[in-house]
């Protein structure tokens, strides 16, 4: 027996008839016998049709020219101007490291049929058997990084900036400057430092390497290869942390429930007890963070990757992007009134020496 | 002739040829959807150029395994003009050209009826009759599922038949 429909129950079946679905039988019953619905459905195909009649028309016309300009702005990753820092696994004591600084567009490069990627993983092996990596995005412009860090008895700091690619090959920026460390004292060097260096420009191709000869300091073997991403580059990329070893990755700052610093992307390393971590946020100080007790430090609860803490009546969470250490307590030292020598204009992330970076939160040795 | 994966790795890795390659097959279709979204050639011009500036800019959004490179293509034009359509202050007189062009050299009532459409009903048609756009394609472009696809193109099918017949009563009553 035939189920008895309004033309309004089937209705909604005849728009999907005029699309081309199958429909249930029962309706398809009603409309095939329904002089009504087939006009319906007579109505919807017509419509579609003069539908593509008016498209056909329109969609015959001249198109303006697009102007992409072959520049390419990327969205930044950096908040509020934030300089961010990745620092990948070195086989010394880092003082300062700071990688990767991004910038807010990129340059739009040929890409030939050997590279798989836009992502340009540099592996460099400094003097003492110094070795770090450093991955610049060439879709951002400047795609740069920069490296500083303890290298033999100096303070070092490289740019590397992809100033231009044809095919695999690209042309290499580097900006050097090389240090004397101070054996005792603090010791610092900024982004900035390196950035005013004059650029020695090199052809350098993947797969192939490239040496750079830099004052004062002896060669440098540059290596590198084409990755489709910009890796996180934590200690051989193990989420463990070692033992003694805090790790900070993206962190984000929360102030009694408020965002107050976003770090997206940075990443410091501080290995065994003597190293500390850092992270400075214009307009809020620095934060060193230590597996061991600092003086003045306030001691901070750790779960996975978060670590709170209480400094004068507020509460403060730090979020990061991977667990930060084995222990479940580290130190924290909140200097609100730390202004880097740079001028504080940019955020930053990094590790090394506490009795380097704050020989004043080194404890009493009889402590 | 790429396919949309191999084309979409050429221009997520930049290379500019093949996004300008792009643009030249699916534009002019783009643009006679904008310009019937709109209303206005020149916002539709507009809306165009910030479609493809957005994906040239922000590659990493196209997920090949939820849809064709054209349904995310025309889905990205349609939020563009949802946008455009939410910055139109209710003072504000409709655009003035409303594909005049399109409706003198058809001399289609049905396509004057259909500019008297809301923008969504406008966006659903002409994405399912002259774009082809399959239900679960349109339920990615949309974001909706696709029960409500049918409901939805339903209903402006109704609406679009409603306009159509009041402006030539001549073609006869309704059900």
């Amino acid at each position: 027996m035939t189920p008895m429909f309004q033309c309004e129950d089937a209705a909604e079946y005849v728009s999907a008839l005029a699309d081309g679905e199958t429909i249930p039988s029962a309706f398809a019953q009603h409309i095939g016998s329904c002089a009504a619905c087939q006009a319906r459905l007579h109505d919807y195909l017509a419509m579609g049709v003069e539908l593509r009649l008016v498209a056909s028309v329109d969609a015959d016309d001249t198109l303006p020219a697009l102007s992409i300009d072959r520049r390419r702005t990327s969205r930044s990753l950096w908040k509020k101007g934030l300089e961010t820092m990745r620092i990948p696994k070195f086989a010394f004591a880092l003082l300062i490291v700071a990688v990767v600084v991004l910038a807010s567009s990129l340059t739009i490069v040929k890409v030939g049929a050997h590279s798989s990627g836009s992502v340009l993983m540099l592996n460099v092996t400094a003097p003492g058997d110094t070795h770090f990596k450093c991955a610049i995005d060439t879709r951002l412009t400047p795609g740069q990084c920069i490296v500083i860090g303890s290298v033999e008895r100096t303070m070092s700091g490289f740019q590397f900036t992809v100033l231009a690619r044809d095919d695999d090959r690209v042309q290499l920026g580097v900006r050097t400057k090389v240090a004397m460390a101070p054996s005792t004292g603090t010791s610092s060097m900024g982004s900035a430092d390196v950035k005013d260096q004059p650029q020695t420009r090199y052809w350098f191709e993947p797969g192939q390497t490239l040496k750079i000869d830099v004052d004062s300091l002896g060669s440098l073997t540059v290596a590198g290869k084409w990755m489709d991403h910009v890796p996180t580059m934590v200690n051989e990329n193990q989420l463990d942390p070692n033992e003694n070893e805090l790790r900070i990755v993206s962190p984000l700052l929360l102030r009694d429930k408020q965002v107050v610093g976003d770090m997206e992307g940075g990443t410091a390393v501080a290995p065994g007890n003597s190293n500390v971590a850092m992270i400075y946020l214009p307009g809020t100080g620095r934060f060193l963070l230590s597996n061991t007790p600092m003086q003045h430090a306030t001691q901070a609860n750790v779960k996975l990757n978060r670590i709170s803490f209480d400094v004068n009546g507020a509460h403060y969470l730090f979020l990061m992007g991977a667990p930060v250490t084995r222990s479940d307590k580290i130190w924290v030292l909140y200097q609100p009134d730390f202004i880097p020598r740079s001028g504080g204009e940019g955020g930053f992330i990094g590790s090394g020496e506490l009795r380097q970076i704050a020989p004043e939160a080194v404890l009493p040795a009889n402590h | 002739m790429f396919d949309d994966r191999e084309l979409w790795k050429q221009i997520s890795a930049g290379n500019a040829d093949a996004f300008t390659a792009w643009y030249g097959d699916t534009a002019p279709r783009l643009r006679a959807f904008l310009r019937h979204l709109t209303g206005s050639e020149p916002a539709a011009d507009d809306l165009m150029q910030e479609t493809y500036t957005h994906i040239w800019r922000r590659p990493e959004g196209f997920e090949a395994d939820r849809g064709t490179l054209r349904a995310w293509l025309f889905g990205i034009a349609r939020k563009q003009a949802a946008e455009w359509w939410r910055k139109q202050r209710p003072s504000d007189p409709l655009p003035d050209d409303r594909s005049a062009r399109a409706v003198a050299e058809t001399n289609s009532i049905l396509a004057d009826a259909f500019n008297h459409l809301p923008p969504d009903d406008r966006a659903l048609l002409w994405l399912r009759e002259v774009e082809g756009h399959s239900y679960a394609e349109l339920a990615a472009i949309l974001d909706v599922p696709i029960g409500t696809v049918r409901s939805r193109l339903f209903a402006a099918r109704e609406s679009l038949r409603d306009v159509w017949h009041s402006a030539a009563p001549a073609k006869g009553g309704r059900s």
